[in-house]
């Protein structure tokens, strides 16, 4: 076990702004008691008012919007294109398409780190929200493809014969139809973009750092109840993630 | 008048070149994006085989050393075996409550119980691994509610953090949401009439379950299979919280090799033989239950 020796972990403290230790070393915070004393709401308001979260929560919200936006139409034409058309090579294209579950996350973000690197991407949070597009792309797959599958071809077909293109049809028919998988996948790839941390470790710097990281490395450097605050925040986000789901197209989707 | 007659002609060999190829079109900006990683990725691999140099990182001669030395030191074959043996303990108690658990969930004629147990698997589904073992760390640790209820009986706090059990806790608590969801919509296309001819026919439920509709939900049961123990076997933050540098996976070990040791090129080798085994292993599956497909659902 020497290379644990080595390389005993240290990273998280060098990682953190400078601003933070300084804070850590002024106010002796006890890195401890986690068991409830006694009820407050405090620890929210030192969350939220807290440098770390705020910047985290801005860049965490940038990036996922990003990353929507792209994996929308990317994962709808793509999962339509799959399931749709006759292509020789979909289960070679599917095995491919897969590639961002079957990879590592901590490979493919250091893949991608020299891809910025050469282009000057690094630390760009439009670069972060490309990657958490690209990494969570099978889940938009998952979503869209369910829903092309259960869509009817004839009306499509109906569409045509009636005498509209191809586009006026995959405006007007296709996408309406297959909306309630665009949703579900669209909000899925929102909240994971919100959530994702090993590969935005990698390709952010401390000043586009997102929120998974920056608490990550609050509860390196000392287990304060403002990080717990700041998880029961993702909790909320995901409830209301899902309640949203459930009003548009029903949680009952994920079953079919 | 020919000119334009000429580039008509031409729009339209684009325009039937294009609908030939329409699914192939349509998939390209998938493509591209998950090409701009593979790109990377194979950049990475090229690296795996460079020599490692103090000063430079890396040298741009070509080496098997790094891969030798994948291969020999303990400490990362130990993880290798770790990471997978962990992996599979993980898939296969997934599976075990995961099966059930969808079967139950989609067949359930009670909706208030239905919606319940969809629920439960949404909420930690919609959760990033962080706030999970971020979670898991309070509630296993030595001073958090394990600690404290055990202090209370045993007057002495047990903590299962730093151990392979809050690992396979975390791991459990990450991977089977998604096999839960995975394997549901299979449970929904198998036809209840199935179940019923069979129980016509004599069989027992337990048979039933077995022999004809367990085999209906081969494909959602291999596809979750797939995603979770890839996973899985890719895993950094649950080992690394949940673990506390005593229990690292591979991508640890990884992670502590490129960033801390600063030792591109055998860092790279280690994770371009975790890529090779984790592609064989899903390879393996995909041939083994000839399955076309695992996006597929909702049939």
């Amino acid at each position: 076990m020497v290379y644990q020796d080595l390389f005993s972990r240290r990273h998280a403290v060098l990682r953190s702004p400078p601003a933070d230790r300084v804070d850590l070393l002024l106010h002796q915070r006890s890195a401890g008691d986690l068991s409830p004393q006694g009820f407050s709401v405090q620890w929210y308001f030192t969350a939220l008012t807290s440098p770390w979260f705020q910047t985290g929560l801005k860049n965490s919200l940038i990036a996922a919007t990003f990353c929507t936006i792209l994996a929308v139409p990317i994962g709808m034409l793509a999962s339509y294109g799959l399931l749709r058309y006759k292509i020789k090579a979909r289960n070679a294209i599917q095995v491919y398409l897969l590639l961002p579950f079957t990879v590592p996350l901590v490979v493919q973000g250091i893949s991608l780190l020299f891809i910025y690197a050469r282009i000057g991407l690094v630390g760009n949070i439009l670069g972060i929200g490309f990657a958490l597009m690209e990494i969570n792309l099978p889940f938009m797959l998952w979503s869209t493809s369910s829903a092309v599958n259960r869509m009817d071809p004839n009306l499509e077909n109906a569409s045509m014969s009636l005498g509209a293109n191809e586009i006026y049809t995959f405006v007007h028919i296709t996408i309406p139809a297959l909306l309630p998988g665009i949703m579900s996948g669209g909000l899925l790839m929102f909240v994971l973009g919100l959530n994702e941390f090993v590969t935005s470790l990698m390709l952010t710097t401390i000043w586009s750092a997102t929120l998974p990281i920056n608490m990550y490395t609050r509860i390196k450097t000392a287990i304060t109840p403002d990080v717990a605050a700041a998880a029961a925040i993702y909790i909320i986000i995901a409830v209301i993630a899902i309640i949203i789901l459930d009003k548009t197209v029903g949680i009952e989707s994920y079953l079919k | 008048m020919t000119a334009e007659k000429g580039s008509g002609s031409i729009k339209e060999k684009i325009y039937l070149w294009a609908k030939k190829r329409t699914g192939y079109l349509l998939t390209l900006p998938a493509i591209v994006s998950v090409g701009i990683m593979a790109v990377g990725l194979f950049y990475f691999s090229l690296i795996s085989f460079f020599k490692y140099d103090i000063i430079q990182i890396f040298v741009p001669a070509f080496t098997l050393e790094n891969y030798l030395r994948v291969f020999t030191t303990e400490g990362v074959v130990s993880s290798f075996i770790r990471t997978f043996t962990l992996t599979t303990i993980t898939c296969i108690l997934c599976l075990l409550i995961g099966i059930p658990y969808a079967y139950f969930m989609v067949r359930t004629k009670s909706l208030m119980l239905k919606r319940a147990l969809l629920l439960m698997t949404l909420v930690p589904f919609f959760i990033g691994e962080i706030v999970k073992a971020y979670s898991w760390v309070i509630i296993l640790g030595e001073k958090g509610l394990l600690g404290s209820v055990t202090q209370q009986l045993f007057h002495s706090p047990i903590s299962l953090v730093n151990t392979p059990y809050a690992v396979l806790i975390g791991l459990l608590h990450m991977l089977l949401p998604m096999t839960i969801l995975l394997i549901a919509p299979s449970v929904t296309a198998v036809s209840e009439y199935t179940e019923m001819a069979a129980q016509n026919l004599g069989a027992t439920p337990r048979q039933c379950f077995f022999h004809v509709v367990l085999p209906q939900l081969k494909p959602g049961i291999l596809g979750a299979l797939i995603v979770t123990f890839a996973i899985g076997a890719t895993e950094y933050a649950n080992p690394d919280l949940l673990g506390g540098g005593v229990f690292d996976f591979v991508a640890n070990v990884m992670y502590m090799m490129i960033f801390n040791a600063v030792n591109y090129p055998y860092g790279a080798a280690m994770g371009v033989v975790l890529v090779i085994t984790l592609s064989a292993i899903v390879y393996i599956i995909l041939r083994i239950g000839k399955i076309g497909n695992i996006f597929i659902r909702g049939r």
